[in-house]
């Protein structure tokens, strides 16, 4: 009785439901890698459809292609595909899914786009506004003045 | 559960087609541990210019240690670790300071004079570190005393190797003058000079080296990395002076030698002294990158040209006087002469 209930487990099918309606069936291990839909799981047994209520639906797809296809060279190809924006909304979903391997590989994808890039260009990627009173920013100049130099044009 | 931080800037709208994403959304600790970690030097100074709160996360003495740490490994002794922990902003000053090279002007000073002094830096400390190939094959921390009498009179020198001492590498001899090029592009020192009690650093090396030659008798190749200073006294031969790390190997490409000394317009090596006063003026100093990693070699190049061109000067002031002289001589016998035919 036991193993057959396992058995049914392991191909048991999954539903995810993205913040825009657009549903997703997974495998039951492969939602598991998501621990917050885990933690679902290990909350209410039954449960056939899980809402994430913060992820658009082409991210979702996306993030589940990655855990099913993830390896190391899938993921040296896979940080190259996407803009600047998607990168930082697939890392927010993978944030709340708490998918630890996705998101320590888009944080890498991140911080290779700032690498040697001037404050302005690194704000207009964030979309982050400068917050900074003239006199920080004046002592900020001053003090890295050796950073703004020899960066790459943007 | 994710926490939204206040957002600086737009806020994230996951329901809206096409919402800019903002990175204040993402927790704090995820920016700070996955992210910025994965920055170097330069890079995380940029990021922490962008705006408060990434100012205040690229502030974590974790982050910059780290950099010191992998770009200097001699930085990790304990020794070391206690003077920076003593800077104004620990680990992200030391950087700043020892990152760049000193600006060309650094010892020009207008508003006030210099003079050495001695009781505010009792003591530097040498962080040197040397690669080949990116591959770390000698990291030392030397201590220098600069009060006594002997230091002060004395030319200025400091070995990082004991005589006797020599590091092995698995370098190659170059044979001929290609390699020794070759050497020139795979080999890096870093020579920080630390100042404990006026908690400050300057790195005294040029990166790449400025000429690598073997030696016509005994074989040995001298490596030599050079910083130009000036700003001392105009038309003196302290008007620009080089700091000189001179590191030798021997013939199996053991590192026999790593000094320092300090070079004057006339090829004299100052007394420790006024080595000092050189190092003071420079370790309060602007910084500046190098436009290229050439520059290091193309500013020395051009002080040794200098440096020609005041001897040439100096000869022919003497020849000058010397035919002065003569010409004296020539026109009193003349007129001893003609006073006693007369």
């Amino acid at each position: 009785m036991a193993e057959e209930k396992s058995q049914a487990s392991s191909s048991k099918m999954l539903t995810l439901k993205a913040s825009d309606g657009v549903l997703f069936e997974v495998e039951l291990n492969i939602a598991k890698e998501m621990k917050t839909v885990q933690a679902y799981i290990d909350d209410c047994e039954d449960i056939e459809t899980i809402p994430i209520p913060n992820v658009l639906g082409k991210h979702l797809a996306i993030v589940i292609e990655y855990i099913k296809k993830t390896n190391e060279e899938y993921d040296a190809e896979f940080e190259k595909q996407w803009n600047m924006d998607d990168l930082q909304l697939l890392l927010l979903a993978a944030n709340y899914l708490n998918i630890s391997g996705l998101q320590e590989c888009l944080c890498k994808a991140i911080a290779k786009r700032i690498e040697n890039k001037s404050p302005e260009y690194v704000r207009k990627v964030f979309n982050i506004e400068n917050d900074h009173s003239p006199e920080e920013e004046a002592k900020l100049r001053k003090e890295y003045k050796w950073a703004f130099e020899g960066v790459d044009k943007d | 559960m994710v926490i939204l931080i206040s957002t600086i800037g737009k806020t994230i709208t996951t329901d809206e087609e096409g919402g800019a994403a903002t990175i204040s959304a993402i927790h704090p600790d995820i920016i700070q541990t996955h992210i910025l970690t994965c920055l170097d030097g330069p890079s995380l100074a940029s990021a922490s210019s962008t705006c408060s709160q990434l100012n205040n996360l690229s502030s974590n003495e974790h982050l910059w240690n780290k950099i010191c740490h992998s770009t200097w490994p001699s930085t990790n002794t304990t020794r070391v670790r206690h003077v920076i922990s003593t800077f104004p902003n620990t680990s992200r000053s030391f950087f700043s300071d020892s990152f760049s090279t000193v600006t060309a002007n650094t010892l020009h000073h207008r508003h006030h004079h210099h003079r050495t002094n001695l009781e505010t830096t009792p003591e530097i400390l040498s962080a040197v570190d040397l690669f080949h190939r990116k591959r770390l094959i000698l990291s030392k921390v030397v201590e220098t005393e600069t009060v006594s009498g002997w230091f002060r009179c004395s030319p200025f020198r400091i070995d990082i190797l004991d005589p006797k001492d020599s590091v092995e590498t698995s370098m190659e001899y170059p044979r001929n003058d290609e390699e020794c090029k070759n050497l020139e592009e795979e080999l890096r020192l870093s020579w920080i000079v630390i100042d404990p009690r006026g908690k400050r650093a300057v790195n005294v090396s040029s990166g790449k080296p400025v000429s690598v030659h073997r030696h016509w008798l005994t074989g040995d190749v001298h490596v030599k990395f050079a910083t130009v200073l000036h700003g001392g006294e105009k038309g003196s031969a302290t008007e620009v002076t080089v700091c000189s790390l001179l590191v030798t190997l021997g013939g199996e490409m053991q590192v026999r030698e790593v000094c320092f000394q300090v070079e004057d317009m006339d090829g004299i090596n100052l007394n420790g002294r006024d080595s000092l006063g050189i190092l003071q003026k420079a370790l309060e100093g602007g910084r500046k990158r190098l436009r290229s990693e050439k520059e290091g070699k193309e500013r020395f190049v051009e002080f040794m040209k200098r440096k020609i061109e005041r001897k040439e000067r100096k000869l022919r002031s003497e020849r000058r006087l010397d035919m002065l002289c003569v010409g004296l001589a020539a026109l009193s016998v003349a007129a001893f002469s003609t006073l006693f035919l007369s």
